[in-house]
């Protein structure tokens, strides 16, 4: 029967081990009472019962952070504060593209260009140029500039639902 | 206060322990035995009572040696909710024994 008691003794140990910091002074205060549990087999109840609550404490800790890391996130004010850095994302991946738009433009007038490559270069020039540069761009200010790299990604987006759409429907 | 208090018949049970004697620190298996709560059910009670400010918590002093337990007690705002819904909990089963729901 002694085994009993070290097996739940051992499950509650492991479980203030490895438990968050909120949760740890309520693993703690379980595997304290387990001591004054009189039989072994309500010791191994008590352990498990409390293994369950405690994991179902740590869940909705974490729920909760992750509810109130959104709302954060969503917050009007918040917003406000990032429109001005997406907008210059946006605008970034629209000068880009203008550039990518430009230089398709002198290549098709050029005197050496063949017509029949038009399409291969227009598809290299207005889209796989521009979403490599917004990619690109993107990872690379994403640790210190999130929110204009949040513009470039939702203008590169944009541009590729467009060219899917375009390239549906018109072959 | 993250959420609102959910109260079950075990809270209530809880509140009736802790109404017992209201002033004294209990500890958490003391509780878990009068009131018939297995240690998966009284726990999460208690954690929410306490993330609701209505229990109080504190580790009991011993003497050298001696691992120190959890002691637990209800609050003033504790003791004035706890009083109000055991009462009305008692109202609501009152009023459901004189439809006959409930055999009492």
């Amino acid at each position: 029967m002694f085994a009993i008691r070290r097996v739940a003794s051992w499950l509650l140990t492991a479980i203030v081990r490895h438990s968050s910091a909120e949760s740890r002074s309520w693993a703690n205060a379980m595997l304290r009472e387990m001591d004054f549990v009189e039989s072994d087999g309500t010791a191994l109840f008590w352990a498990l019962g409390s293994a369950t609550a405690l994991c179902r404490h740590s869940i909705s800790q974490r729920l909760r952070m992750g509810f109130d890391g959104c709302r954060e996130a969503l917050s009007l004010k918040d917003m406000a504060r990032r429109t001005p850095a997406i907008l210059s994302g946006i605008a970034v991946a629209a000068v880009v593209l203008t550039l990518c738009i430009l230089a398709l433009s002198s290549l098709i007038h050029a005197s050496w260009f063949e017509p029949t490559q038009g399409r291969l270069a227009e598809r290299l020039l207005v889209v796989v140029v521009p979403e490599a540069v917004y990619v690109v761009s993107a990872v690379a200010l994403w640790r210190q500039r999130k929110s204009m790299a949040l513009g470039i990604l939702a203008a590169g987006m944009i541009l590729i639902t467009h060219a899917i759409v375009h390239f549906a429907t018109h072959g | 206060m993250s959420s609102r208090l959910r109260l079950s018949p075990q809270t209530i049970q809880v509140f009736d322990a802790f109404l017992e004697e209201p002033k004294d620190w209990r500890y958490g298996y003391d509780i878990s035995r009068d009131t018939g709560l297995k240690s998966g059910t009284l726990y999460p009670i208690l954690m929410r009572l306490a993330d609701h400010g209505l229990l109080e918590t504190c580790w009991e002093t011993t003497e050298a040696g001696k691992p120190p337990r959890h002691m637990y007690r209800l609050t003033r705002d504790g003791l004035r909710s706890a009083r109000e819904q055991v009462r009305s909990y008692a109202m609501r089963r009152l009023q459901r024994a004189d439809f006959g729901e409930v055999e009492s």
